[in-house]
């Protein structure tokens, strides 16, 4: 004989797991235009110099991920790589574009303020001609895969270090969803390396077999681990559920941005 | 007698040649001119680890093995920098190597 409070609590863990998914709290996304937007600035106080911008749009029209995260070895956690004037200058990191031949260098005065402006919003006025890119619920507004696929923008994906495939691993990966009510995730690696090098989630973030992987689960990402590495800083937000849990039923809804 | 000594110079000739192309050595025996070039054929890989053999892989780790050493003598940024994105390469074909013999092992098990 079970008593009334106790079959309560019973029963509210029993549904609790189906109502998880409306459960997550997400920060309030930023406008589209700095969604992906970083101040870089790890030395620039001690240097009397301002923060530098960095937006993954600007950059994520001419170049993959891959050119910045595997090639110049840009780690995925702002402010965690050694970046240098000196070694800018001498081709490495930002300086291996910005060298002041193919792009604004170190080199002029004048150019120093086009970065260290300390302003998180520096560059927002290009963004109004991406508008013409197909259109995603959140984060930048733009869904930047179908970009890619309808060849809307065609991003270089090396500088010097060619890949040794074309196309890269292509497997589809389904993980199972820790939630009743809630469809498993699928992870396609085709869409993945369009953009990345395998080297940049394999061993380190990802274990390659993903029976190896502990601690996959939801609550871990939305922190920032696995999947929230990318996804909720640059890549397109987790509370677009569907993206990746493609048959979830009850999609909650979340906060949305501006209206393009 | 004439011939003699001719036969000798040519076989002095022939020896002479056929050492200094040994000291040469075959043209893949020798070590790049740039650390770079290699850097970026062993780094390029990466993403087609999965499709190489054990045998492939533990050739690209002895690969990345040397090259560090080559690495380890250039100036502190340029050391700092690539031994650490070497690293991660290595590392990379480490775990798809050990994959790779876990899954050896067992497919080499009797099932139930």
């Amino acid at each position: 004989m079970i008593r009334r409070p106790a079959l309560l609590v019973l029963l509210l863990l029993l549904l609790a797991p189906a109502g998880a998914a409306g459960n997550f709290t997400f920060p309030d996304p930023p406008p589209p235009e700095e969604y992906g937007n970083l101040l870089i600035g790890r030395t620039s106080a001690g240097n009397g110099m301002k923060p530098a911008t960095f937006s993954h749009w600007i950059h994520r029209q001419k170049y993959t991920c891959r050119v910045c995260h595997f090639e110049l070895q840009f780690n995925f956690e702002a402010n965690s790589t050694e970046i240098t004037e000196a070694a800018n200058r001498a081709g490495m990191f930002c300086g291996a574009c910005h060298d002041g031949k193919q792009l604004f260098g170190h080199e002029k005065p004048e150019d120093c303020q086009r970065c260290h402006s300390g302003n998180l919003r520096q560059g927002s006025e290009k963004f109004a001609p991406l508008w013409r890119l197909p259109e995603a619920r959140y984060g930048n507004r733009i869904d930047w895969d179908a970009a890619l696929a309808d060849g809307k923008i065609t991003p270089a994906h090396q500088l010097t270090i060619e890949p040794a495939s074309e196309g890269g691993f292509s497997q589809t990966l389904l993980l199972e969803a820790e939630w009743a009510g809630v469809s498993g995730a699928v992870v396609p690696h085709g869409r993945h390396t369009k953009w990345l090098d395998c080297n940049d989630c394999h061993p380190y973030i990802f274990n390659i077999k993903k029976k190896f992987t502990e601690g996959l689960k939801m609550a871990n990402i939305i922190q920032g681990q696995f999947c929230g590495v990318c996804h909720g800083k640059v890549a397109f937000p987790l509370m677009d559920c569907k993206r990746c849990h493609t048959t979830m039923t009850t999609v909650p809804s979340y906060k949305e941005p501006v209206s393009r | 007698m004439k011939g003699t000594r001719r036969r000798v110079a040519s076989f002095v000739c022939a020896a002479g040649l056929l050492l200094t192309l040994l000291a040469a050595g075959p043209a893949g025996a020798q070590e790049p001119v740039d650390w770079r070039v290699e850097f970026e054929a062993v780094c390029g890989t990466t993403d087609a680890s999965m499709s190489f053999t054990v045998e492939q892989l533990t050739d690209l780790i002895a690969r990345c093995d040397k090259l560090a050493e080559r690495i380890g003598a250039e100036e502190e940024t340029v050391r700092r920098v690539y031994l650490r994105r070497l690293k991660m390469c290595r590392d990379l074909l480490a775990f798809v190597l050990e994959s790779k013999k876990i899954g050896q092992t067992e497919a080499g098990k009797p099932g139930p």
